[in-house]
């Protein structure tokens, strides 16, 4: 078993490049756009907006922010400003305006930077003219709904992992995304990591022999994400500054208690789908890149197993099991009871990868060499960066709609079979169950009025 | 020998018994034992299934089998038949318990045990009829087979055991036969306060067809009950942690009217608890309800359905359960609850709800109600009815909602038209097409007559589709409704779509330049690929990028002469895009063009080339590079043979072994590194021919190091080392044998050492002291005597130094000695150190081997001013260890990373992902550790510190362990320990009498399912 970074031998192209970037397909920017000074002018910059800025979507937009391609001009939210989201930190318009405007303000050195415009409602933010590309960082249950207005009004997205909240909005948002042509990033940044790259070329070029199973390792549980802050239960008045009833949006009608909303939505079926699906959208997806069944899916759901939360509020899965099977008869395990990260297991060894660590069971697979007429697959080291160098190209990113929604399809697959507590096949071409009505009246919730599809 | 067979029967108010008594002779097996149905109560048989999913899980140890009987080799045994029907124990596992739980029952159950062998079957999982080897005992007691056992009081006077009930006769047969329990059994009752007013009674009990018991009370649970308390109901238990046993034909039957929970039963209690639940309250009615549907036969949930249905319809629901109601119908509702559930479409606040259960029901009947509830709906709730109505994609629904196109409330309108385009076909088309709206929808018409198109694209009329589509490519449209019909174009007819494509290349709205790239990228066939790139001259210099950026995603050769030619177009950006395009579309023909660009004075070029040429593949790729290359000039060569490095080509080897003969100094240069990149063990002979050869010494180091990289990255040195061995005797040179010796290290082994050893009697005093260096680096501690000598009495003082740094190290080596062993060699060398500096390295190293010798020399050296401080650091870090563990030897029943149970090292919590010492993936299975102390040591506590990754992996603290020492070559537990801590994230203590012993071991129960580890472990 090895355990070591790996030392790139790029040497020829050392100090031509950022280490490791060097092969990323590049992006060149049109010299029109360049300012004098080689950066690019505010002028001609990518127009950002962000739709959620809570934790995720405010993080993200950092990252976002230190691309000198891109200036944020909006961001957008259905909570003013409160604690409560990760650790208990703070979340919401204004403090994300705030961000944008002291950020720019230091960039410029002019200690006022007005221009960052925060909005309650993204159907305003969507409708301006000005803004190309928005991030989505809003619960599961918005994604769908807000990805394809997005759309329609033809912005270019990078929206959060899991891409859906159900097989039938996943479908939706890709033929939306289709048939408007823009580029979507699906947040699944562990394929920007080169851990995760490098043990799907090892299991793509049969380093590791006749791929037979693969395991993804998840978190279980539901632990709460909001340092204490949100966690009753019991309903309460709407706090002052949170539009509550566009946060519920398409979900099924429920008072306001501080457990539901923010961070922990996550254990409520209603808006997400557990630690299933917030992981699913990670390990399950390195699976399928590895397995090269990225556009397609399982034959077959079996041995699905879950204990779900018992709480007044929460009930998603806490522990669960499942298998998928594939055409090549490949064996893919979602658990939290296997190794975390994903394990790929074959006729000659194995490879396992987690976020910034891999390891073989060999020397000889750890350190073998992918060969210039072998599989290489798409290379990124930055998720953001390569969705803004997409947005400027109109090339394909790393992590597409159709292989993002096919991703986190295998999750919702898993907890329709853990909830019906029975096996399942599937057809992955016609996206349906084969002979059960039940499991697939599973794919779609009906979207509360006002709101639909 | 008599069989007998009987039946209950039990009527509404009674319960009669009726015996048959047939005369057959021999086994009792085929006997018919039958429970009357009496049409209320179905009869439920765990049994029956294809698995133990009739229990609860997990199962543990107990087996399915299709045949159990007396183990011919062991009659206290059980020898088994694959199959299904049988369940088996084989002793000392966790009893098992039916999922159903049942409270008045009748109960059939076989059972068959070993000779001497005990088990028992426990009503509601509290009252047991003994099961046990009772065949010919006369007078039987409550502990015989048949009896209800005793209760147990510890604390009770007159005994702690009572209760307990003999059965009337002994009806047991021979161990191995299989005989069977027929009960009656009634659960307590409860007043509404709780308390009992009631005992349990078996009521009847049929041993081998003769009763046994009849009304008796049990007074309480049983001295083994699974649970103290007592209940309404509960499962039924067979008990496994005796001995071994089997059961089969178990056929369980609630008495009419008894409660009964479980495997898809519900209680009306649980419905009354349902119906009373609210937003926030607790959830537990609603979960077990969820767990019985998960559990229960189709014929079982319609039951539950048809309960749901109750609450729904029912006034006295709240809103939170109605709104649990249809999510569940949503999992479950069959049609007969289309019509109830039609009833809430209109209301304003369940309508959604109503949506949420019906919209992917299978049934037209759903069309129907949801039609039907449009006019009696409000406008908001007509939205959500109209939505579902679209995604049904109910065709006959068309006409009813063009209707609510002209209404005033815009909303409603709009889903409307959105609607009529997701149902799409010819007929929504037309309506949509002649329909007047308002001008804030006319965006909305358009992108419905868009997707009214797509539905008939699919549905196979192409032709009317694209005139649809055709209509909506207008200037006046938007530009979003034009991509969008543009997309339906593409799809609807590839061939002439491509024509379109390119004049949309040059379309004066930016949004439709980058759709056509997009439609570049997608779009199918060689052709249009050569369409495509056969207009990049054509285009505006940002349109040339977007282009050629967007054939390169298209990954089609077939662009490649066509982009080759924009890599001499007069715009920078045209061109590095065109070459970086190249990179992964290029072929052959491509090659001698990027060598050119990657000497391109452009900086920005030269680098897009050479990152293209380190990633161009394809047929004759790598052959061309390097006839390019050969064909080069000398410059040129150079820097293609660095990016042979990048290419990871090895089948460059051949040209970089003539390479290494150029006239041109760099060239060989550059092959020298490539060699140590690429090379093999089929070079190794190559190379070291080299370094015999060269002259030069500067590349004779570089041939070395080339050979050194070689050589690490090797599998296997045996299959080299001769020819390095071989070279390093024969040359002629003593330059080449200096630089070769280093390699002897790398290749370790008898015979390199013999060697290594021999030239330390050189008279060169170079090759002496590379010799001394080589050896100073060996792998393996064999030469330590050598350089001990050296270190001692060689004249030159440099050697020595060498010599003695040398053997600090390798005494320093991973090793099998214990470390007093190691400290008491260190202590020779600190002996013959005669400068601080080396006295230093040997305190530097020492607190590595901790034990009492290591802190008596660090103490000692504290006196001498000039290694002072470094020994008090010595002395710190010694004084705070166990001396104990980190002295000791340690052994393990397997598992990876050893060495790091006693490295004095542990994590800050089991989240911050530090590596240890585990038996991953073992599962589940008792393991060991020892420490060997390598003397008697008086020992009263051991610490654990337990590896646990909860949330990375699948190492769990474990389930049990315990501390044993030896004594006379024996493991003997030690004794009055204070308890055995399994906590994660801290030091577990135990401590006990004190032993003196050379070694302790810890046997260790890993958890079920679970693997384990040790990040630390001290003695003390």
């Amino acid at each position: 078993m090895s355990k070591r970074p790996d030392i790139s031998r790029r040497t020829f192209l050392k100090g031509t490049a950022i280490a490791g970037a060097a092969l990323a397909f590049p992006t060149i920017v049109p010299s029109s756009v360049l300012g004098r000074d080689g950066n690019v002018a505010p002028s001609n910059r990518i127009t950002m907006g962000f739709i959620g800025v809570g934790n995720q979507g405010t993080g993200d937009m950092g990252g976002f922010l230190r691309d000198k391609r891109i200036q944020a001009v909006a961001v957008c939210d259905v909570n003013r400003l409160s604690d409560g989201y990760w650790a208990g930190a703070v979340g919401g318009r204004e403090n994300a305006k705030k961000i944008v405007e002291s950020y720019y303000s230091r960039q410029n050195n002019t200690g006022a930077f007005k221009g960052c415009e925060s909005y309650e409602d993204f159907r305003e933010l969507l409708a301006r003219d000005d803004v190309d590309a928005v991030e989505i960082a809003v619960p599961d249950h918005w994604h769908a709904a807000i990805t394809i207005t997005a759309a329609k009004a033809g912005k270019d997205i990078y929206c959060q992992k899991p891409l859906s909240l159900t097989i039938a909005d996943g479908r939706a948002m890709v033929n939306a995304v289709k048939r408007y042509k823009r580029i979507l990033q699906v947040g699944s940044q562990q394929r920007s990591d080169y851990n995760f790259r490098r043990v799907c070329e090892l299991v793509r070029n049969g380093r590791i022999g006749r791929l037979q199973t693969v395991k993804c390792g998840l978190p279980g549980g539901t632990p709460d994400y909001s340092g204490g802050k949100n966690v009753s239960t019991d309903p309460a008045e709407v706090p002052e500054g949170f539009n509550y009833e566009m946060w519920l949006g398409p979900a099924p009608l429920a008072p306001y208690c501080p457990a539901r909303c923010f961070v922990n939505f996550r254990w409520i079926f209603d808006y997400s789908g557990g630690q299933l699906t917030d992981w699913g959208g990670h390990h399950p997806d390195i699976a399928q890149w590895g397995m090269g069944t990225e556009n397609t899916g399982p034959l077959e759901i079996k041995n699905a197993k879950a204990e779900f939360a018992k709480g007044p509020l929460w009930n998603t899965a806490t522990h669960y099991y499942f298998e998928c099977i594939y055409k090549s008869g490949v064996k893919l395990i979602i658990s939290d009871r296997v190794r975390g990260g994903v394990t790929f297991e074959g006729t000659d060894g194995w490879v396992w990868a987690n976020r910034g660590i891999h390891e073989a069971s060999s020397d000889e697979i750890y350190k073998s060499v992918i060969g210039p007429d072998e599989v290489h697959l798409y290379q990124s080291n930055n998720h953001f960066r390569n969705f803004i160098d997409c947005v400027i190209s109109r090339r394909e990113p790393i992590a597409p709609v159709e292989t993002g929604h096919r991703s986190i399809s295998l999750a919702h697959l898993g907890n329709i079979a853990m909830i019906l507590g029975r096996g399942l096949k599937w057809d992955p071409d016609a996206e349906r169950f084969i002979g059960d009505d039940t499991a697939n009246s599973m794919l779609l919730r009906a979207h509360r009025e006002p709101w639909y599809l | 020998m008599k069989t007998k067979g009987f039946i209950f029967r039990s009527a509404v108010n009674s319960v009669i018994l009726v015996l048959f008594v047939l005369m057959t002779a021999l086994s009792f097996s085929s006997a018919e034992t039958l429970l009357i149905d009496d049409g209320e109560q179905e009869c439920i048989e765990p049994l029956k299934g294809v698995d133990l999913s009739a229990f609860r899980q997990p199962t543990n140890r107990w087996q399915f089998v299709g045949d159990a009987s007396l183990d011919p080799q062991d009659d206290r045994g059980i020898a088994t038949k694959p199959g299904a029907g049988v369940l088996v124990g084989r002793g000392g596992i966790p009893n098992i318990f039916t999922s159903l739980e049942h409270g008045d029952v009748e109960a059939h159950i076989e059972f068959m045990v070993p000779k001497g062998s005990n088990s028992g079957v426990y009503f509601m999982g509290r009252y047991e009829i003994q099961v046990f080897d009772s065949w010919g005992v006369e007078k039987p007691q409550h502990s015989d087979c048949g009896g209800i056992y005793q209760r147990w009081d510890p604390g009770r006077e007159g005994g702690p055991g009572f209760d307990g009930i003999p059965p009337r006769v002994n009806a047991s047969k021979r161990p191995g036969e299989w005989q069977s329990y027929d009960v009656i059994f009634k659960a307590p009752r409860f007043d509404s306060s709780g308390k009992k007013i009631a005992n349990a009674k078996f009521v009847k009990v049929v041993h081998n067809g003769i009763l046994i018991h009849e009304n008796q009370e049990a007074t309480g649970p049983t001295r083994a009950a699974a649970f103290g308390d007592e209940k309404k109901v509960g499962p039924l238990m067979f008990q496994g942690d005796h001995g071994p046993v089997a059961y089969r034909n178990i056929r369980i039957r609630p008495l009419a009217g008894a409660p009964i929970a479980g495997a898809g039963y519900i209680s009306d209690e649980l419905i009354n608890s349902l119906r009373e639940y609210d937003f926030g309250k607790s959830r537990n009615a609603l979960v077990a309800i969820e767990d019985e549907i998960r559990n229960a036969s189709p014929a079982r949930k319609q039951v539950i359905e048809g309960k749901l249905l109750e609450v729904l319809k029912s006034g006295r629901a709240t809103y939170a359960a109605r709104q649990f109601v249809c999510r569940i119908l949503r999992q479950t509702g069959t049609e007969e609850s289309v019509p109830v559930l039609a009833k809430f479409l209109t209301d304003e606040k369940l309508s959604h709800m109503a949506r949420f259960a019906l919209q992917q029901m299978p049934y037209g009947e759903v069309d129907r109600v949801l039609l039907g509830a449009l006019d009696k709906a409000g406008d908001k709730t007509k939205i959500g009815i109209i939505s579902s109505i679209a995604q049904r994609g109910d065709k006959g629904a068309v006409e009813k909602i063009a209707e609510y196109i002209s209404s005033d409330n815009e909303e409603l309108a709009k889903v409307a038209i959105s609607a009529l385009g997701w149902i799409g076909g010819e007929k929504a088309a037309e309506i949509l097409m002649k329909a007047k709206v308002p001008s804030t929808l006319e965006l909305a018409k358009d992108d419905a007559l868009v997707s009214s198109a797509d539905r008939m694209l699919s549905g196979g009329q192409a032709e009317k589709a694209l005139a649809v589509y055709e209509k909506m490519t207008g200037e006046d449209k938007d530009v979003m409704v034009r991509i969008a019909a543009y997309s339906g174009i593409v799809k609807a007819n590839k061939d002439k779509a491509v024509g379109m494509v390119l004049s949309l290349l040059e379309d004066e709205n930016k949004e439709v330049r980058n759709a056509a790239a997009r439609f570049v990228a997608e779009m199918e066939g060689v052709e249009a690929t050569r369409t495509f790139a056969e207009k990049i001259p054509s285009l505006g210099i940002d349109s040339q990028v977007m282009l050629i950026n967007c054939l390169a995603n298209r990954g089609d050769t077939a662009a490649a002469i066509d982009v080759a030619k924009a890599v001499k177009s007069d715009n920078k950006s045209v061109r590095t895009t065109a070459v970086s395009a190249l990179g992964e579309i290029g072929t052959a023909s491509q090659v001698k063009l990027l060598v050119e660009q990657a000497m391109s004075e452009e900086d920005d070029m030269a680098k897009a080339a050479k990152e293209s040429l380190a990633k161009i593949s394809g047929g004759g790729v790598s052959d061309e590079i390097i006839k390019v290359a050969k064909l080069s000039s000398p410059d040129v060569r150079a820097n293609i043979i660095e990016l042979l490095i990048d290419r990871n080509q090895s089948s460059a080897l051949p040209f970089l072994l003539d390479a290494v003969k150029d006239k041109n100094s760099n060239v060989r240069s550059a092959a020298y590194n490539a060699l140590a990149s690429l090379a093999g063990k089929e070079q190794v002979g190559d190379i070291v021919e080299l370094l015999l050869t060269n002259k030069d010494s500067g590349e004779r180091e570089q041939i070395r190091r080339a050979l050194v990289s070689v050589i690490k990255r090797l599998e296997n040195l045996k299959e080299v080392s001769d020819t390095i061995i071989e070279c390093i005797t024969k040359a002629e040179d003593d330059g080449v044998r200096v630089s070769l010796l280093p390699v002897l290290n790398q290749i370790g082994g008898e015979r390199a050492l013999e060697i290594a050893r021999n030239y330390l009697a050189s008279r060169n005093s170079e090759i002496k002291k590379a010799a001394i260096r080589t050896l100073s680096d060996w792998p393996e501690p064999a030469p330590m005597k050598n350089l001990l000598d050296i270190a001692a009495s060689d004249s030159i003082e440099t050697n020595r130094i060498l010599a003695l740094r040398g053997y600090i190290k390798l005494s320093s080596l991973p090793s099998e000695r214990f470390n007093s062993q190691t400290v008491e060699m260190l202590k020779r060398a600190f002996a013959l150190a005669g400068r601080a500096e080396e006295k230093k390295s040997v305190l530097f190293v020492l607190p590595n081997f901790p034990c009492k010798e290591a802190l008596e020399l660090a103490k000692k050296s504290m006196d001498d001013e000039s290694t002072a401080a470094e020994a008090g650091v010595a002395v710190k870090k010694l004084q705070a260890m166990s001396l104990i563990a980190t002295g000791s030897k340690v052994t393990t029943s397997g598992g990876t990373n050893v060495h790091m149970i006693n490295d004095r090292i542990i994590p800050k919590s089991h989240e911050d992902g530090m590596v240890s010492f585990h038996w991953w993936p073992r599962n589940g299975t008792e393991e060991w550790v020892q420490y060997d102390f390598g003397g008697p040591e008086q020992v009263s506590t051991v610490v654990v510190y337990w590896f646990d990754d909860t949330g990375r992996g699948a190492c769990r603290v474990p389930k049990t362990w315990k501390v044993l020492y030896r004594k006379a070559g024996r493991w003997e537990p030690v004794k009055n320990t204070n308890g055995y801590g399994v906590e994660r994230d801290k030091f577990n203590s135990v401590t006990f009498e004190s032993v003196k012993t050379d070694a302790l071991r810890l046997q260790i129960q890993l958890q079920d399912n679970w693997s384990g580890g040790i990040h630390e472990w001290r003695v003390e």
